[in-house]
């Protein structure tokens, strides 16, 4: 399974809950699990996972946690 | 790899013997260094001596555009300057938005290095291929709404024109004196005024008239026009269109962790009157955007006050509404409006401006300041016109405001209280406590340029992770903000313009504009070595962990109010961490290995 975590703004439009669990398939990444979950990408900022950042492109391993973290911007 | 024939015209004046040349910056570099940002610790490492007087012949002023300069890409405003920071002795760059940055760009330039002195008070006129050095001996003293308005009449009158210029702060040398363009837009922090007065140089003026070339001009509109409607439906886009940058007050408030009297408090109930929506039914009358910004975050206020008479400007920001404000112990919207106003009309860092005030403030509160010291000034904290009094006493170096304007490390020091300035490197900090966000001790203390926010502003991520009283783990969430901020700075866009403008779709911008094959991975490993650069420009100069220190009350004085109640900072450990991320050694220098990797070892 995978946790993701979804901070401040961010949301899926398939879940309303801010931790959701969600099946791992092999060679599934981290665009997979947002287009699973119909993550609106524009309110995302970082991705964080096992406290690393990454990118949509990198592939996941079983039990991991997604963080996903809101868009940070000047003030 | 790059391809096609994107380049850009690098205009050079000398001011000291008065040369004006034209340079090609080649595609590479701009596939390397991006632009802005990139490009200005490129060409600083390269002309400007790390050990040199800030305030001498030898530093430079390097003005970058980003790529999208001028073209409609959301958000592209951002002009970055580079220079040798007379407050902070380190790097530092500072960014401007508005229209003076793209006006360059319809001049048909993409940077421009100011170098050498001019004996007497001049200013630059670029007027497409037309650049001649002016005579301004006749606005020399004049404050910066006079001066844009005196130098576009010397021109002719026409309102085209965009104008970047210093005050009296400036012309005076104050350490963290900005330079403004279009009235309101400042070059902030790090005391570039300072460095443009020392040089003589009044203003830059600019009008441009040339058409901006990208390599696929159809594809570019087609992904531009799938943009734009994208900020109407983000609800932080249009929490910012309502109420500026000022939509913080609430969040960072009420978490305990705002800026207030010399950072000795987090909280504070009378700040509750500076909440966005309170602030846009009082004081905002309209809205203002930068060059191609559709979100429309800056803010016109006026206020018709029976202290000051009719107050009118753009903004305040959150930072200056902070350290100008709340900081001070300000508690009104007429008040603090005039803080910000007078400031800006000096041309000086309202942040740093605020940190010395609040610093004078504590120090009359405590008795080591006197009415004789103030002359007759009675500084204490929520005194407005105290505190705008000693504003004008620091542009024109008067009593103790000839201290302040050498900074609030100075200022201390020669006071017998160095503990009570609230600065990192010399510059003071933000409108973040970072004892409410501890990833933000590391921002600060990391910092090239000091103690500014925006290398890595996490503390909104660290409130939404619900861990911002963690100190473990910060260091991989500061870093991957600190490079994606070199990244935002670098494409020369606004970070409000990312509510809306993905990382996804600045790449296809990018390579739409330069006709490059940018990759995220090439941008991000391009993005470390520009904060790779930035650091050892400061190693060459002496730096290294000993410098990348937080005050005292940050690491010993626990917070006693509000929510973040109790809390500080164990700084050293975060450093520990901080450098093993970064692949620097123990002392926060970039290895030999790191430096290969990143192709910066010679």
């Amino acid at each position: 399974m995978i946790i993701v975590e979804l901070k401040g703004e961010v949301k899926a439009a398939k879940a309303q809950e801010k931790e959701i669990l969600i099946e791992w398939e092999k060679n599934i990444t981290v665009l997979d699990v947002f287009e699973k979950l119909e993550i609106e990408k524009s309110n995302v900022g970082l991705i964080i996972v096992n406290n690393l950042p990454v990118k949509y492109t990198d592939e996941l391993d079983d039990n991991c946690k997604i963080i996903v973290l809101p868009i940070l911007c000047g003030g | 790899m790059a391809k096609n024939d994107f380049a850009g015209q690098l205009l050079r004046v000398n001011l000291t013997d008065k040369k004006v040349t034209i340079e090609e910056i080649k595609n590479d570099i701009f596939f390397e260094y991006i632009g802005g940002r990139g490009l200005g610790v490129y060409y600083l490492t390269k002309e400007v001596d790390p050990k040199c007087d800030p305030l001498g012949n030898e530093n430079k002023l390097l003005f970058f555009n980003g790529p999208f300069s001028g073209t409609m890409v959301p958000g592209n405003s951002r002009i970055n300057l580079a220079f040798k920071s007379p407050l902070t002795n380190t790097y530092c760059y500072s960014l401007a938005g508005g229209h003076w940055g793209p006006e360059l760009k319809f001049a048909g330039y993409d940077g421009l290095i100011i170098e050498g002195e001019s004996e007497k008070p001049v200013y630059l006129w670029i007027d497409d291929d037309k650049v001649e050095i002016r005579s301004a001996e006749k606005f020399w003293g004049k404050k910066i709404a006079e001066t844009d308005h005196m130098i576009k009449e010397d021109l002719g009158g026409d309102l085209k024109i965009h104008v970047a210029c210093i005050g009296p702060a400036g012309e005076n040398l104050v350490k963290f004196a900005c330079i403004t363009n279009d009235v309101f837009r400042e070059f902030g922090r790090g005391g570039c005024g300072a460095v443009m007065g020392s040089k003589n140089l009044k203003a830059i003026a600019i009008r441009g008239s040339k058409d901006v070339k990208v390599a696929d001009s159809d594809g570019l509109m087609e992904l531009i026009a799938n943009i734009y409607p994208k900020f109407k439906q983000n609800a932080k886009a249009q929490e910012r269109r309502k109420y500026g940058t000022n939509e913080l007050v609430e969040h960072i408030n009420n978490a305990g962790f705002m800026c207030t009297r010399n950072f000795s408090e987090g909280y504070a109930e009378t700040t509750k009157k500076f909440e966005g929506p309170k602030f846009r039914e009082e004081v905002v009358f309209n809205d203002a955007s930068c060059y191609a910004c559709p979100i429309a975050c800056s803010k016109n206020c006026a206020i018709v006050s029976t202290k000051y008479g009719d107050v009118k400007l753009e903004g305040p920001e959150f930072e200056t509404l902070g350290l100008l404000g709340t900081n001070c112990g300000l508690t009104n919207w007429e008040d603090v409006l005039k803080a910000s106003a007078v400031c800006d009309a000096l041309g000086m860092d309202s942040i740093s401006a605020g940190g010395c005030i609040s610093l004078a403030m504590e120090c009359f509160e405590k008795g080591i300041l006197t009415l004789m010291d103030t002359n007759e000034l009675e500084l204490r904290f929520g005194n407005a016109e105290a505190e705008i009094a000693l504003l004008d006493m620091i542009a024109k170096r008067e009593g103790i405001g000839a201290d302040l304007a050498e900074g609030p490390a100075f200022a201390a020091e020669k006071w017998g209280v160095p503990d009570l300035a609230m600065h990192s490197k010399g510059m003071t900090f933000a409108v973040y406590d970072p004892r409410g966000a501890k990833g933000m001790a590391l921002t600060y203390a990391t910092s090239p340029k000091g103690a500014h926010h925006m290398l890595a502003p996490v503390s909104i991520a660290e409130i939404a992770a619900g861990n911002r009283f963690e100190e473990k783990g910060k260091e991989v969430l500061v870093r991957a903000v600190q490079l994606n901020f070199a990244i935002i700075d670098s494409l020369g866009i606004c970070s409000t313009i990312q509510n809306g403008f993905t990382r996804a779709d600045q790449i296809k911008a990018l390579n739409l504009v330069t006709g490059q094959e940018m990759t995220e991975e090439k941008l991000i490993f391009n993005a470390e070595r520009i904060f790779n650069m930035e650091r050892m420009y400061n190693v060459q100069n002496g730096f290294s962990r000993k410098n990348d220190t937080l005050p005292k009350r940050f690491t010993q004085e626990p917070m006693p109010n509000g929510e973040s109640k109790g809390q500080i900072i164990d700084l050293q450990t975060m450093l520990d961490n901080y450098y093993n991320a970064m692949g620097w050694s123990q002392d926060g220098i970039p290895t030999d290995a790191k430096l290969k990797e990143l192709g910066l070892n010679k």
